[in-house]
C-alpha cells in the first residue's frame, strides 16, 4: 500500500513536471499576446492543432510521406504565413474592441477545424479515422521504480527543448533591444509610440512568435499523446486555464500556472476521481477557470488592472 | 365673544369641508370606477386608433412590407411544397432563429457577450425531457419549465459573471458551457442522450405531424421575436443599450446596472432554454451535443450575418443559413449525380461544408460591414424600388 502510494507520488512528480514544462510552453504564446497586445487569441488551439494535422499530413507514410524535418519546417512556415496574415486581416483593424478580435478569432478557429475536418474526410487515407498520430523519433525508455508506467527518452527530450524554449524566450525578452520594445508596448501602447517604436510590428512580431510556439508545442507534444478532431478546442482551454491561473501577460506567471495545475490535475487523476467516482480530472481545468475568474480575475502574478 | 363665536363658526365650516374631501377620498370604488372608465375610454377612443395608425403606416412603409412580405413567404413555403424535408428545415430555422434573438438580447443590445449560449440551450433541452419523464407533465407546460428552469442556470452563471467584463466574461460563459458538455458526457450519469416517451413522440409523429409542428413553433417563434422586439424597444431596452455603450455614464444616471443586466441574463435564459426545449421536442431526444461549442457558435454566425443589435436581423440570419445549407446539399446531390466519381465528403458533410463557408462570410462581414447584410440591402432595395417608381 506505502509502496504504491509511493510509486503513484513518483509518477506524479515525473509526469507533473514533464505536463507543466509542456503546458507552459503551449500557453507561453497566448500570454505573450494578450500582455503585449491584449488581443484574446481564440484560435491559438487551432494553431497547435493546425500545425499537428500538417506534420501528420507532410510525414504520414499513408499520405505524403516526406523526411520529418521537412515536412515540420514547411509546417512551421506555413503556419507562421497564417500566422502574419491572422493579424495583418483580423487582428489589426479591431485593436480598439477586444470583443470583435475575440469574435473574429473564434471564427477564425471555426474556418481551421472545419478545414481540417473536411480534408481529413477528403483524403480518407487515415488507417486510424480521426486520429493523427506522429512518431517519438528518440527510442529507448526507462521503468519507473515500483510502478509499470514508463518513462520515454522521448518525454526527456521534450522536457529538456520545452525548458530551453520557454528559458530563451524568457531571456529574449527580457534582455534583448527588441525585447524592450516589447515590454515597453505591453507596459504603455501610446507611450511607446511617442518613443518611436513601431506598434504594429511589435504587434506583428508578437503574434507570429505567439503562433510559431504553438506549432513548436505541437511537433513537440503530439508524438506523446495523439490528437483527435476536437484537440484544438481542448488545447485553446487549457491554455486559457493555465492563463488564468498564472496571470494574464507575465511569463513567470504563465509557468508558475502550468506547473500548480498540471500537479492539481495529476494528483486528481491518481487520487481523487477513485473517491469521486467519475473523471473529475477531464473538468478540472475549467473548474479552475470559473473559480478563478470568481475569486481573483488577473491570476496569481497578474497586474491589477480593471476587470 | 363675538370673535369667538366666529371663529367656532369658521373651525365647524373647516370641519365640514374635511369631512367632505375625507369622505371623497375614502371612497376609493367610485374614484377608481371614474378611472378605469376614463382610461378604457382614452384607450378605446384614442389608443387603439393610434396603434391601428402606427400599424397601418409601418404596414404601407417599405421597411414594414419587406417584413410582412418575408413573414407571410417563410409561412407559406412550406406550406406549399408540403414536403417534409422543407417542413424540418423551416422548424429548425425558426428554432436557431429564436436562440440568436436571445443571443442578440443579451451580447449585441446590453453588450454582454457570452460565448456559452448552448449552456442556456442544453438545459433547456434537458429540462424538457426531463419534466416529461419525471413528472409527466403536459409537453406544452414543460416547454414553459424547460426556460423557466434555464433562468435558474441564467441566474447562477449571470451572479459571478456579473463581475467580469468584456472578453472574461466571454472566457468564463465558454468554460460554464464547456464544463456542462463534458459532465453530461459522463457515462456515470447516462445522460448522454435521452429519448422523449415513446407514446408521445408516436403523437408527435402521427397526430401532430410535422404541419401542426410547424404552424405550432411558428407561433411560437412569432411570439418571442415580437416579446424580444417590445423589449427592445421599450425603456427597459434603452436601459440595456445604456449599460452596452457606456456602463459608468449609466451608473450615473441613477441606474443600478447589476440589476439591469441580471434581467437581461435572466431574458435571454428563457428564450434560449425555450429554444432548446422546442428543439429537443422536434428532435424527440436531448444529447449532450445540445452544450457543444458550435452550438455556441451558431447565434454568433446567426446574429453577425443579420445585423448585430437588431433582433429581427439574428432571424434573418438563422433562416439564411438554413436556407443555403439546404440549397447547398442539393446542388451537391445534382453534381454528385452528374459527376458519380466525386468523394463523398461532398455529399455527407453538409453540415460541415456550411460551417465552414460561413465562418469565412462572417469574417468577411466583421473585416468590412459590421454592422451585417439586413439594414444595408433594405436600404440598398428601397432606392432601387424608388427608382422604379420614380420618386
Amino acid at each position: 500500500m506505502v509502496t504504491e502510494i509511493f510509486a503513484n507520488l513518483l509518477e506524479i512528480l515525473i509526469f507533473g513536471t514533464s505536463l507543466g514544462l509542456i503546458l507552459s510552453l503551449i500557453s507561453l504564446g497566448y500570454s505573450l499576446l494578450y500582455g503585449v497586445g491584449k488581443v484574446i487569441n481564440l484560435s491559438h488551439g487551432m494553431f497547435y492543432f493546425l500545425t499537428g494535422y500538417l506534420i501528420f499530413v507532410f510525414t504520414n507514410q499513408f499520405y505524403l510521406g516526406l523526411p520529418l524535418y521537412v515536412g515540420v519546417i514547411l509546417s512551421l512556415i506555413i503556419i507562421t504565413g497564417i500566422g502574419a496574415l491572422t493579424y495583418i486581416t483580423l487582428i489589426k483593424p479591431f485593436l480598439e474592441r477586444e470583443i470583435m478580435i475575440l469574435i473574429s478569432t473564434f471564427a477564425l478557429g471555426y474556418l481551421i477545424f472545419n478545414f481540417v475536418l473536411l480534408l481529413e474526410n477528403l483524403l480518407q487515407k487515415n488507417i486510424i479515422p480521426g486520429l493523427v498520430y506522429l512518431p517519438q523519433f528518440i527510442p529507448g525508455e526507462i521503468a519507473i521504480p515500483g510502478s509499470e508506467a514508463l518513462f520515454t527518452f522521448y518525454n526527456l527530450f521534450v522536457m529538456l527543448m520545452a525548458f530551453a524554449l520557454i528559458t530563451l524566450v524568457y531571456l529574449f525578452i527580457r534582455y534583448s533591444r527588441y525585447g524592450k520594445a516589447i515590454r515597453a508596448v505591453s507596459q504603455d501602447q501610446d507611450a511607446a509610440k511617442l518613443m518611436g517604436i513601431n506598434l504594429n510590428g511589435v504587434l506583428l512580431f508578437t503574434t507570429i512568435l505567439s503562433v510559431f510556439l504553438a506549432g513548436v508545442a505541437a511537433f513537440l507534444y503530439v508524438p506523446l499523446e495523439p490528437m483527435h478532431m476536437g484537440s484544438g478546442w481542448d488545447i485553446l482551454l487549457l491554455s486559457m486555464s493555465v492563463v488564468i491561473l498564472g496571470g494574464m501577460g507575465s511569463i513567470l506567471g504563465t509557468v508558475l500556472g502550468a506547473f500548480v495545475l498540471s500537479f492539481s490535475v495529476k494528483f486528481c487523476a491518481y487520487f481523487i476521481n477513485p473517491l469521486v467516482g467519475f473523471p473529475l480530472d477531464s473538468i478540472f481545468h475549467l473548474i479552475i477557470i470559473i473559480l478563478m475568474l470568481m475569486i481573483r480575475p488577473r491570476g496569481i502574478l497578474g497586474k491589477k488592472e480593471k476587470v | 365673544m363675538l370673535e369667538e363665536e366666529e371663529s367656532i363658526t369658521i373651525d365647524e365650516e373647516l370641519e365640514k369641508q374635511i369631512r367632505k374631501s375625507r369622505f371623497q377620498i375614502k371612497e376609493p370604488a367610485t374614484k377608481f370606477y371614474h378611472r378605469i372608465t376614463s382610461s378604457t375610454k382614452n384607450f378605446i377612443d384614442y389608443q387603439i386608433p393610434a396603434a391601428r395608425d402606427n400599424l397601418k403606416t409601418w404596414g404601407t412603409s417599405f421597411r414594414g412590407g419587406v417584413i410582412l412580405f418575408c413573414f407571410v413567404l417563410v409561412s407559406l413555403i412550406p406550406i406549399l411544397l408540403n414536403d417534409n424535408t422543407y417542413f424540418g428545415i423551416f422548424i429548425v430555422a425558426m428554432i436557431y432563429s429564436i436562440y440568436a434573438a436571445s443571443w442578440d438580447l443579451l451580447a449585441g443590445v446590453t453588450g454582454q457577450v457570452s460565448f456559452g449560449h448552448s449552456a442556456f440551450f442544453g438545459i433547456g433541452g434537458y429540462g424538457f425531457i426531463f419534466c416529461i419523464l419525471f413528472f409527466q407533465l403536459n409537453w406544452i407546460v414543460s416547454l414553459f419549465i424547460g426556460g423557466i428552469i434555464t433562468i435558474v442556470l441564467g441566474l447562477i452563471i449571470a451572479i459571478p459573471a456579473l463581475r467580469l467584463k468584456g472578453p472574461y466574461l466571454a472566457l468564463g460563459t465558454m468554460a460554464f458551457s464547456l464544463m456542462l458538455y463534458y459532465i453530461f458526457q459522463f457515462p456515470e450519469l447516462q445522460a448522454e442522450s435521452i429519448d422523449m416517451p415513446r407514446e408521445l413522440n408516436i403523437w408527435r409523429l402521427t397526430v401532430l405531424t410535422p404541419f401542426g409542428e410547424f404552424l405550432i413553433i411558428l407561433i411560437f417563434m412569432v411570439v418571442s421575436i415580437l416579446i424580444m422586439l417590445i423589449i427592445y424597444n421599450s425603456k427597459l431596452g434603452t436601459i440595456f443599450k445604456g449599460i452596452r455603450d457606456d456602463e459608468y455614464a449609466t451608473e450615473a444616471a441613477g441606474i443600478n446596472t447589476t440589476k439591469y443586466k441580471l434581467i437581461a441574463f435572466t431574458i435571454s435564459a428563457f428564450f434560449a432554454g425555450l429554444a432548446g426545449a422546442i428543439y429537443s421536442f422536434h428532435l424527440g431526444n436531448a444529447n449532450f451535443d445540445f452544450f457543444s461549442n458550435a452550438r455556441s457558435f451558431y447565434p454568433v454566425i446567426f446574429v453577425l450575418l443579420g445585423g448585430i443589435s437588431t433582433i429581427s436581423g439574428a432571424v434573418m440570419g438563422a433562416f439564411t443559413f438554413a436556407l443555403l445549407t439546404q440549397a447547398i446539399s442539393e446542388i451537391m446531390n445534382v453534381i454528385s449525380q452528374i459527376f458519380p466519381s466525386l468523394p463523398t465528403v461532398f455529399t455527407t458533410q453538409i453540415e460541415t461544408i456550411s460551417v465552414f463557408l460561413f465562418a469565412i462570410i462572417l469574417l468577411l462581414i466583421i473585416r468590412f460591414t459590421e454592422r451585417g447584410i439586413m439594414n444595408p440591402a433594405i436600404r440598398h432595395t428601397k432606392s432601387l424600388w424608388d427608382l422604379l417608381l420614380g420618386k
